[in-house]
């Protein structure tokens, strides 16, 4: 059996992974660290404006080779397995929580408080978005104002969403630029956007992508990356409740079992596999799964279902400017105390709908030639726009991944299946936070005559997270805020896995954050830690 | 467009004999060799695109969806969604179709004794209703998706940048990386020999 030794072994190769790997090389330099993943390098940067171009012509997907054909999830949100994870084709939101979302329990006997304060977090959320690079401008919300100037000036508005702006605000809530992480100016060494509007392929490297850090780090020679390698088990040290060895196997070389000894291990694979992996690796010591004494390793998966409109309004707007870029409103962060408790985010894209060309009319009279022009230019009178509200809703305990044992990848080893369940608190005012989003965006349409088109109700849970949630008491946790297992002093789970209610909007940055903060801890295991990099100098 | 019923009928019920997903009636071995009729193309061009931007521009957009057909890939692993997550590939070549559906628009109008060429519009406008109907197209796919060569061209053109530009007389370049300084202001206005 081949053996790779390092003093820390990260297991799962997305931003968490190349985050921590970045910060660690900086706090304690002299340490070895070898990242494992299960997906392939798709490094190629060269080949993506061809990537683009094929997907806007043939639909063929622009990350080629992306995901594993047989390591799947049942009700898994995205299929990406490869170095960068699902931040590849990230749209590059990079909202912020807020401080509700730390203290649900105290000020609304809602879920649980988080085992630390916003004090304790918004540093390192300044800190995620220096390393990202984020573009922003503060909202006129005191409570939101960040305490580090953010990097980038915000994404410029575009017509299209100055109009809709104009329009939205006429309700009387405020609405801005959503920060992104992209590049408004030239950034880490990277472009300023293009306005190329794939996003989830940026051609020109302006949307922060994980392969970037990596890319950096491996040039540097501060990390070893091992790709297309699964790690199957963790497996204890003898005597001790230390991991000593993840047991794993190269995708192309299945005879050969490889293992990985390391000081420290990081679980760093998304809010899927790393539970996935936990439950896996079950013992004799640990029947139900290592990290896994308070039986919650898999419970309270969470996210945020969501509210989708379509609005069409008097307003001239010009489709196909900026489609990726989008005005957010952060006025319903905060529930008010004296009413039912509803907090959501809001968001406005500009949008074709009720607009695109069309092969027939209301009538079913087909359309050819210019005629359809002329139908098409008719339709383009008014204008629409798409609205969204990510809603706080908080997950059960029976919101859950399992093994699923009738499904094995190629290993024999169960592979997860996924069922999120709302808590009976969130079940209860289920309607009643639909109904107020409802009003909201009949508010919004009330000016420039406008009308709803479309109404949407989605209920699986976005950008999900949870599975080891962290907390202060190891009988209701997996870990503490740092993302330490309470029974494996060398094991850390990093970014979404360790959240304990989803928030009610993007969560990356967040994931980002609470990984740099565990940095810190993990550093201090290889003694005092040197300074981080000077990113105000970035 | 006003259509004859019973003809209608008759020739949905011929177009759904030779649909592109009933291959029997030309074997892969037949396609062989054969070609796309380019006069056929050229024809059904004149008739689903507008007019109104000149036989020139017309000409362009079918050699850039020729150019489309030359690269296609068959086989190729596509976009994997979000929350959808079902791993696909590209579908077959669309050529084979292609040639088969212009041939039965040649054959219709062999009917009439002439070519599809030679038919005047409102006819060959009929018979690619009737083509649509046969296959039950009736939206217009946001990339060409290989079902109808006249939903495909149409496609090809009408969700394009120049189209959108078209409808809306502005240079809005939509998916073109147009960089971010012009975002702010409207769109300038098309150029009236762009139009």
């Amino acid at each position: 059996m081949k053996t790779f030794e390092s003093d820390v072994c990260i297991i799962g190769g997305g931003i968490s992974a190349a985050l921590l790997s970045q910060k660690l090389s900086e706090l304690a330099p002299d340490i070895s660290i070898t990242v494992v993943e299960a997906g392939q390098k798709i490094f190629d940067f060269e080949n993506r404006m061809s990537y683009r171009q094929r997907m806007l012509d043939y639909g063929e997907n622009p990350w080629p080779g992306d995901f594993i054909e047989d390591q799947a999830a049942e009700n898994i949100i995205s299929r990406t397995m490869a170095v960068g994870g699902s931040a590849l084709h990230w749209g590059g939101v990079t909202n912020r929580f807020s401080e509700e979302d730390l203290s649900l329990q105290s000020r609304y006997g809602l879920a649980v408080d988080w085992p630390l304060s916003w004090q304790e977090l918004e540093p390192f959320i300044c800190e995620a978005e220096a390393r990202i690079g984020v573009a922003a401008e503060p909202t006129v919300f005191p409570e939101d104002q960040p305490s580090r100037p953010y990097p980038m000036p915000a994404m410029p508005l575009t017509h299209n969403l100055k109009q809709l702006q104009t329009w939205a605000e006429k309700s009387g809530i405020p609405f801005g630029p959503t920060p992104q992480a992209k590049n408004t100016t030239a950034y880490d060494g990277r472009a300023v956007c293009q306005r190329c509007d794939t996003c989830r392929i940026c051609p020109t490297g302006a949307r922060y992508s994980p392969d970037f850090t990596f890319k950096r780090l491996l040039t540097e020679r501060k990390l070893t990356l091992h790709d297309r390698t699964i790690v199957r088990r963790l497996e204890l040290q003898d005597s001790q409740n230390n991991v000593a060895v993840a047991q794993a196997v190269h995708q192309d070389r299945p005879d050969e079992p490889l293992e990985y000894r390391a000081r420290q291990f990081v679980l760093a694979s998304g809010y899927c596999w790393s539970s996935h992996l936990l439950l896996l690796s079950a013992c004799s010591r640990f029947p139900t799964g290592l990290a896994n004494s308070s039986e919650l390793v898999g419970r309270y998966m969470t996210g945020h279902p969501h509210v989708l409109a379509s609005i069409e309004m008097n307003a001239k707007t010009y489709p196909g400017m900026n489609r990726s870029h989008s005005l957010v409103s952060r006025q319903f962060f905060r529930s008010p105390s004296d009413q039912p408790y509803a907090r959501h985010d809001l968001r406005i894209w500009e949008s074709s709908s009720g607009h695109s060309p069309r092969l027939q009319n209301e009538t079913g009279q087909l359309l050819l030639g210019d005629k359809l022009l002329q139908d098409w230019r008719h339709r383009t009178s008014r204008s629409s726009a798409r609205i969204r509200a990510y809603y706080d809703a908080h997950p059960s305990r029976n919101s859950a991944l399992t093994l699923n044992r009738n499904k094995l990848n190629r290993w024999g080893d169960s592979l997860p299946i996924i069922n999120h369940r709302l808590d009976a608190a969130a079940r209860s005012r289920e309607d009643a936070t639909k109904s107020h989003i409802l009003e909201i965006f009949k508010k919004l349409a009330h000016a420039d005559d406008g009308k709803i088109l479309t109404t949407e109700f989605h209920t699986y849970f976005d950008h999900p997270a949870g599975g080891c949630r962290m907390g202060e008491d190891p009988a209701t946790s997996v870990c503490d805020s740092f993302g330490n297992t309470y029974d494996h002093p060398n094991l850390f789970v990093v970014g979404s896995p360790t959240l304990p209610t989803g928030g009610c909007t993007n969560g990356t940055l967040t994931f980002a954050a609470l990984t740099l903060r565990s940095a810190e801890r993990l550093a201090k295991a290889f003694g005092k830690p040197k300074q981080p990099a000077n990113l105000d100098s970035t | 467009m006003t259509m004859h019923r019973r003809a209608l009928i008759r020739l949905a019920l011929w177009f759904t004999a030779l649909s592109p997903f009933d291959i029997g009636w030309l074997s892969a071995e037949d396609l062989q060799g054969k070609k796309i009729n380019e006069a056929t193309l050229q024809a059904l061009a004149l008739t689903v695109l507008p007019e109104s931007i000149g036989t020139k521009r017309i000409t362009t957009v079918i050699t850039g969806f020729r150019r489309w057909l030359n690269s296609y890939k068959a086989g190729v692993e596509m976009s994997h969604g979000y929350v959808v997550t079902q791993l696909r590939i590209t579908e077959l070549h669309p050529e084979a179709a292609y040639i088969r559906q212009l041939n039965a628009f040649e054959k219709a109008a062999q009917h009439k004794g002439r070519s599809f060429a030679d038919l005047n519009t409102e006819e060959r406008k009929t018979l690619v209703a009737a083509a649509l109907e046969a296959a039950k197209i009736t939206e217009l796919p946001q990339r060409p998706n290989g079902r109808h060569i006249v939903s495909d061209l149409m496609s090809f053109y009408f969700q394009s940048s120049e189209a959108n530009d078209l409808c809306y007389g502005a240079q809005i370049g939509q998916l073109t990386c147009r960089g971010l300084p012009d975002s702010e202001s409207a769109p300038r206005p098309l150029q009236e020999q762009q139009t």
